[in-house]
């Protein structure tokens, strides 16, 4: 790999130094300890870790092996027998109580060979240093074990080249369920960091009371920044803000592009998702049947994927068709080739060609994983039940396929998706209705759910009869804003909706409207939506943006004079969402759109945060 | 040439006294000789102490800047008084008898005491010396036992003792001198006519001085310059030998006519890099300067000598003439009562430019210039010598650095015009650099002259100290104000410059007992405020250094980080404020902090009273027990009356391997706060789950399944399953499950049994609440497609062509689906069909198209 940001420089504003910057900065701590390391990580963060630096970086930086940290696992990390043992053992891990026990024991169970041998023991809190974990740490008695304690400053990173992401999955539960504004404190700090880079923000726009908080503690920071932030080169334009509980709607849907789908179906992490073998089986040389679960990326380092992955599934068969045929095309070329020198280019071209040709097939095999998804009967009902609830109809009664749903026992995600959708869609339900529902949930999924549900009134996604969402109405919203269209081209779109069939998420409408025409024709919508606005805050002067931006910017006349607008959602974001804005860039009308969130979500992953008894 | 009026030539070079001040600012009738006077390096401090009081008592020490304008003075209260020295930070060191130390700053604070030991204490201190080195300002004492002790560094106060001069009987050693070395002072001390040189353990060396031209009785005086590379040796037989400090070469050797001891003898060197340096090497200038009673001799190395009248002008008979020498790194201040003045060696520049008759490029400027003025042709004609010669940029360098060792604006002036008349021909950016450069430190050095200030820098001193060096220095000395303009003017990054300035002001600020807090705190605000990277925390700890916690704690107000100022504020005590402030950064892990300092220093009723008050302190600490002390946070639900939370924690209690009773006891006790919180739909599921819970040990007890933890959809399920009918329709009654819930049940446990008999029965039984679609499902389902058609003459007619294409019965559902020309249907088998059914897909689109 020659280039580790090829694929995270193509956008207008160039996540890839964030990028560099991470792997840098971890480089640097390798590099601090002189000589031979073992690293043993919290698990979720190897993964973590690749969208920063491959494996093989860690061993030119001396990494002799890595580990996962598990608990009561009986081996040694250091291997006893070896006569060269390894100078440093450096733990890496969230700052996450729970795992603290874990590393205590590691650390005691190592303890004679590091004495022995004469090993540094270090901690690395990623992606901050908690006071609370080094509390634990000494209660347990094995803090000062440690020769470091600090922290790998990780406030946000590059998922691809237009989406940034804290990947802080517990953001929205944390908000909402326990009132803990730690993730508006790194969200703020990750604001920060991105200014650095890309220069202060001139504007601010937001909606929801945790936008508005974020703001305040970015203002706050932004004065002890020194002024080195250069805001004549700011290539960001604007910033809006997005609270998730601005918009609890549409994560509840199923998301219906191929990106979304896929996370849907078999859920997306760190860029990699990871497939049932089965229907990849035939690619390998050997007749068994692979037992390891293929892994495919999902970035658009892929020029293909980066064609289809926003596109509403419907159409996705019809791309994938045409994008066999331009293949094939290019293939067939070679025959009626009889220049020599056209034949030299031909040949130059074949591994792209191969390239393209194995990033079909895998896409070919996801897509009829995916239709076999979609194809159920299961699928095409729960997506009427949707249909019909955002359109309104027979919101204020039970359901009867929801009610049908929790007879038989289906996944309570799914039926708490569609409850909360009905929910929202008739602004409240009434308390019999809702009784009933709750009653029945009960008697089928057990009583410890009466804590779920209540969880879930608290966070504002079911509202209790008596409570409703203050002024939220959604048929207002729904008529001012759009959300709903009937006439959708999946194929050839003109509107967002399309990423949901018909439905246009009403964060991206917002995100829409503040483009064009501007919120200012939407005023009574804002107040209908939860939480405070924030409207056209400057941080920097107003500078009158010249056409000309920059020399070195090579790029359409349309692209060098857009407004780039950074969408930044707090409590998460769907790749349906992020799709919709993409769109919304793709259209050339002057408004280009590049994303940070706190973690990309789904509204089972959303539910499933919530839902602590399940542990 | 008024310029060189008072040059005297030594040997090759010249010296020159220029006065810096005249008159002084103090007493005019002052007597020097009646005082113990010191004066402080780069920059001219004086110390006064007058002399004969008695043993320290009555003392008073009077602390003057350059010009003698009084700074402060202090009654001496200590011990018997033997005299005082600068350190290299300004702080003066006053030497008692016994052998202690007393440090003071300029305002006669008293910082701190060094002790020279016992035997200084028993035997009390002779003579002193102090001396500057690279390792800072050290003191060297002989005590009563000529024995010579030495503290090398004062702030890091070690005593060394050196080595006993040899041979020596009951009387002092005849003179002696300090050596600073790289590795500590050593002492030069002469025993009559035998030179030792002194070293630290037992180590003496005898020193011999080269070519000696008759060996004296006794050396009375000898002196060390401040380079430590030149010495001089005073005999009693008035002859002086100068050479080096290693005694093996002699420059010279002069016998003075003059009878008693030298009252001080020094050296005028030029030690230090000057301005401009690179094309000035520092010129090995030397001199002796011996001072009697009424004149002051100078010699050079090259048996040149000079001599002044100390005060011959004087007019005022009142005016005792005596005057006090101080050798500086490059001259000799001379103070009398009415005078300080600067000897030097004329820098080499300034001597370049004006010496009649040089053709230094300098020179010939500086005439071209003046001539320029008179408007005279000539300017022209110098000019073009120097443009032939091209000379001119080392002719407008030359002007430019002259002008930096004037001490006279009108000089300076005129250097400067003849350097900016030069330049209009050069544009040379490095030119114009060391222009604005020299006017730079013209500008400040001239500010530092300025009498109320009194800083008599020279500019190679300036360029030597380093500017950094001279801003501390004028904050040591509150030249605040000052301080700040300097800063600014320089532009100074604000973090070393201004910013630095107003914090130290502020602390300085801070220190005024009796201006009131509220006033200091708005005052500090009102001039910080503005100033960016200034650390309130820093003001504030050095309140509370003073004993001033209120005015700190309204200092850490305007602090803007947060960790720093939650730290002082614990540290303070204010823990409440502490976690407000911490809560306000929105920084959880801060807050985490206070919070648990805040635990650690009150009783849990106060901490809880206490933590209340912060809604998200509290949150943040909620949040905390949930995961660390589930106790607690049921204590706290219940302190706030938050019952549902607190029911909330009970059903989670009631679940998992405990025992019978506790399960009991968490469900009673949800229901009681379920009440409590007037929820009647939740207390009521409550009573539900006990009623379960308790039917559920009972069917354990009697089926030996396990129940427990499964809601009643599953409890009934396993009954079914286990064909416990009965058991499942008495808790269907007793639950009063809904119908269709009951038949959904039924259904599945049947089917999954592949009880398919028991099934069609059971959808006989009565009509089904459910439809019979599941019924047919749930045979598809387990792999009865015979079973499930049964079902598809009772679906309802809308769906009965899809209840087909669920059996996999495609040919029948194509044929109802044309037969009722439904197009929905049609589409649905259409799309259906899989590659078996190629025929029946072709008839159906065949159809659809002609539907269409």
């Amino acid at each position: 790999m020659n280039d580790p940001f090829a694929s995270l420089s193509t956008g207008s504003v160039n996540f890839g130094y964030i990028k560099e910057d991470a792997r840098k900065e971890l480089m640097k701590l390798l590099d601090k300890h002189d000589g031979c390391k073992i690293l043993v990580w919290d698990g979720v963060l190897i993964e973590r870790f690749s969208l920063i630096a491959e494996y093989s970086l860690f061993k030119e930086h001396n990494a002799k092996s890595m580990h996962y940290l598990q608990k009561s696992s009986s081996s040694h990390f250091i291997p006893t027998s070896t006569s060269d043992p390894p100078a440093h053992l450096i733990f890496i891990t969230r700052p996450i109580l729970s795992v603290m026990d874990k590393i205590a024991e590691c650390v005691r169970k190592e303890e004679r060979v590091i004495k022995n041998k004469g090993i540094e023991c270090h901690l690395y809190f990623v992606p901050w240093k908690s006071f609370l974990c080094i509390q634990k740490l000494e209660e347990l008695g094995v803090y000062g074990s440690f020769n470091t304690v600090d922290e790998y400053r990780l406030d946000i990173m590059a998922l691809d080249s237009d989406i940034l992401s804290m990947e802080y999955n517990s953001a929205f539960a944390d908000l909402n369920l326990d009132d803990d504004n730690s993730p508006l404190f790194h969200a703020a700090r990750a604001l920060i960091t991105i200014q650095r880079h890309y220069g202060v923000i001139p504007t601010i726009y937001g909606k929801g009371r945790h936008s508005k908080k974020t703001c305040s503690l970015l203002q706050k920071m932004m004065v002890d920044e020194e002024e080195q932030a250069d805001d004549d080169h700011s290539q960001i334009d604007r910033l809006l803000i997005l609270d998730r509980s601005t918009d609890l709607l549409t994560p509840m849907l199923t998301q219906l592009t191929y990106e979304g789908l896929i996370d849907e179906a078999f859920g997306i992490n760190n860029t990699t998702v990871l497939l049932p073998p089965e229907k990849f089986s035939n690619q390998s040389k050997s007749d068994e049947i692979p037992t390891e679960k293929k892994k495919v990326l999902l970035t658009s380092r892929d020029p293909l994927y980066s064609r289809v992955r926003d596109c509403n599934f419907n159409a996705v068969g019809f791309r994938l068709k045409t994008e066999t045929a331009v293949l094939n095309s290019k293939m067939e070329e070679r025959h009626n080739m009889q220049d020599l020198k056209l034949m030299r280019q031909f040949v130059s071209k074949i591994p792209q060609i191969n390239q393209v040709k194995a990033s079909l097939a895998t896409h070919l095999n996801i897509a009829e994983l995916i239709k076999e998804y979609t194809g159920t009967e299961d699928f095409f009902e729960n997506l009427s039940i949707e249909q019909e609830l955002t359109n309104g109809i027979n919101t204020d009664r039970v359901n009867q396929h929801i009610e049908g749903y929790i007879f038989q026992k289906k996944p309570l995600t799914q039926v708490l998706r569609l409850l909360c959708l009905q929910s929202m869609c008739n602004n409240g339900l009434k308390t019999k209705v809702y009784e009933y529902y709750k009653r029945e949930i009960i008697q089928t999924y057990g009583y410890k759910h009466l804590a779920t549900l209540h969880r879930l009134e608290t966070v504002g996604l079911l509202s209790s009869p008596s409570a409703g969402v203050q002024g939220w109405n959604y048929n207002t919203l729904r008529k001012s804003l759009r959300l709903i269209v009937d006439e959708v081209n999946e194929k050839e779109p003109s509107d967002i909706s399309y990423v949901y069939s018909g439905y246009a998420p009403l964060s991206i409408r917002l995100a829409q409207i503040l483009s064009h025409p501007g919120w200012r024709s939407i005023e009574e919508v804002l107040k209908i939506l939860p939480g405070p606005t924030i409207n056209d805050l400057k941080q920097t002067k107003t500078r009158k943006k010249w056409p000309q931006r920059s020399s070195t910017t090579v790029s359409t006349d349309s692209s060098s004079t857009s407004l780039v607008t950074l969408v930044f959602f707090i409590g998460g974001v769907t790749y349906a969402e992020l799709a919709a804005l993409r769109f919304l860039s793709s259209r050339n009308d002057g408004n280009e759109y590049v994303m940070a969130t706190t973690s990309i979500i789904n509204g089972t992953t959303m539910l499933d945060n919530l839902m602590l008894l399940n542990e | 040439m008024t310029e060189t009026l008072g040059w005297i030539q030594l040997g090759k070079r010249y010296i020159r006294k220029c006065t810096l001040y005249e008159p002084m600012c103090w007493n005019a009738g002052i007597d020097l000789s009646k005082h113990i006077v010191s004066i402080s390096r780069y920059g001219g401090l004086i110390a006064l102490g007058n002399r004969e009081s008695n043993n320290g008592r009555n003392l008073t020490i009077h602390i003057y800047n350059a010009a003698g304008k009084e700074i402060s003075s202090f009654k001496w209260n200590s011990g018997p008084f033997l005299g005082m020295g600068w350190t290299n930070s300004d702080d003066l060191l006053c030497i008692q008898e016994d052998g202690k130390i007393l440090l003071y700053d300029i305002f006669g604070q008293f910082i701190r005491i060094i002790r020279m030991g016992k035997e200084c204490e028993d035997h009390r201190v002779l003579e002193y010396e102090i001396f500057l080195s690279s390792a800072g300002t050290g003191v060297v004492v002989m005590n009563g036992l000529y024995r010579f002790m030495v503290v090398n560094n004062v702030d890091e106060p070690k005593v060394r003792t050196l080595s006993q001069v040899p041979g020596l009987k009951s009387t002092p050693p005849s003179s002696w001198c300090a050596l600073p070395g790289p590795r500590g002072c050593r002492v030069l001390a002469a025993n009559d006519d035998e030179i030792y040189l002194l070293d630290q353990g037992d180590l003496c060396t005898r020193q011999y001085p080269t070519g000696l031209s008759s060996e004296p009785a006794s050396y009375i005086c000898m002196s060390v310059s401040l380079d430590r590379k030149h010495v001089a040796l005073y005999t009693n037989e008035a002859t002086v030998w100068i050479g080096s400090a290693d005694f093996k070469e002699k420059y010279c050797e002069l016998r003075t006519n003059e009878g008693g001891c030298p009252k001080q003898m020094l050296w005028c060197c030029n030690c230090v890099v000057s301005f401009g340096s690179a094309s000035d090497r520092p010129t090995d200038d030397k001199a002796l300067v011996i001072y009697w009673q009424k004149k002051i001799l100078v010699i050079g190395p090259g048996k040149d000598w000079v001599r002044y009248d100390v005060e011959e002008d004087y007019s005022n008979t009142s005016i005792h003439g005596a005057a006090v020498l101080c050798a500086d790194v490059d001259g000799i201040h001379i103070i009398t009562g009415n005078r300080h003045e600067y000897l030097q060696h004329v820098p080499k520049t300034v001597e370049d430019i004006y010496f009649p008759g040089s053709v230094e490029p300098g020179s010939v400027l500086y005439d071209a210039s003046k001539e320029y003025e008179r408007q005279s042709e000539k300017a022209d004609e110098y000019l073009r010598i120097l443009l032939d010669k091209n000379e001119l940029e080392r002719a407008v360098e030359q002007c430019t650095i002259a002008s930096t060792f004037e001490f006279v604006s009108r000089s300076q002036k005129q250097l400067l015009r003849a350097a900016s008349f030069g330049k209009t021909f050069r544009p040379e950016l490095e030119l114009t650099d060391l222009f604005v450069n020299a006017c730079q430190y013209l500008r400040v050095l001239n500010a530092l002259h300025d009498f109320n200030v009194g800083i008599a820098l020279t500019a190679a001193q300036l360029q030597h100290l380093k500017m950094d060096c001279l801003i501390d220095r004028l904050v040591v000395r509150r030249q605040f104000r000052l301080a700040f303009y300097i800063c600014k003017f320089l532009k100074m990054a604000e973090d070393r410059g201004s910013s630095r300035i107003l914090s130290h002001w502020a602390c300085y600020k801070v220190q005024q007992s009796n201006v009131p807090d509220e006033k200091i705190a708005y005052d500090i605000r009102n001039k910080l405020k503005n100033a960016r990277g200034v650390s309130y925390a820093s003001v504030a700890e050095k309140a509370v250094e003073k004993g001033r916690k209120d005015l700190a704690i309204k200092l850490l107000e305007f602090e803007s980080r947060a960790s720093e100022q939650v730290r002082l504020l614990s540290k303070l005590g204010k823990h409440t404020l502490a976690v407000e402030k911490a809560v306000e950064s929105g920084d959880s892990d801060l807050a985490y902090e206070a919070i648990t300092r805040l635990r650690e220093r009150s009783s849990l009723s106060d901490f809880l009273v206490a933590i209340r008050q912060h809604p998200i302190a509290y949150k943040l600490h909620l949040k905390y027990c949930r995961e660390q002390n589930q106790r607690m946070l049921k204590d706290l639900h219940e302190q706030e009356d938050n019952f549902i939370e607190l029911a909330n924690c009970h059903v989670r209690d009631s679940y998992g391997p405990i025992r019978r009773e506790e399960r009991n006891v968490a469900l009673h006790s949800a229901l009681d706060s379920f009440n409590k919180a007037r929820n009647e739909f939740a207390a009521k599921m409550t009573d539900e789950q006990l009623q379960l819970v308790k039917d559920q040990i009972d069917l354990e007890q009697e089926t030996g399944g396990n129940y427990i933890d499964s809601s009643l959809h599953d409890t009934l399920l396993m009954l079914l399953s286990s064909n416990y009918n009965q058991k499942a329709e008495k808790m269907r009654k007793q639950f009063k499950v809904s119908d269709k819930r009951w038949w959904w049940v039924k259904l599945t446990a049947l089917a999954d049994q592949r009880n398919f008999s028991e099934l069609e029965a059971f959808s006989r039984s009565k009509k089904s609440p459910i439809g019979y679609m599941p019924f047919l499902e749930s045979c598809v389902r387990n792999n009865a497609p015979k079973e499930a058609e049964k079902y598809v003459s009772k679906v309802a007619k809308d769906q009965q062509v899809a209840a087909l294409v669920k059996t996999g019965n495609m040919r029948a559902a194509a044929d109802m689906a044309i037969q009722i020309k439904n197009l929905c249907d049609l589409e649905l088998v259409h799309k259906k069909c899989g590659p078996e059914h190629r025929d029946v897909q072709e008839r159906v689109g065949n159809f659809l198209q002609q539907l269409r």
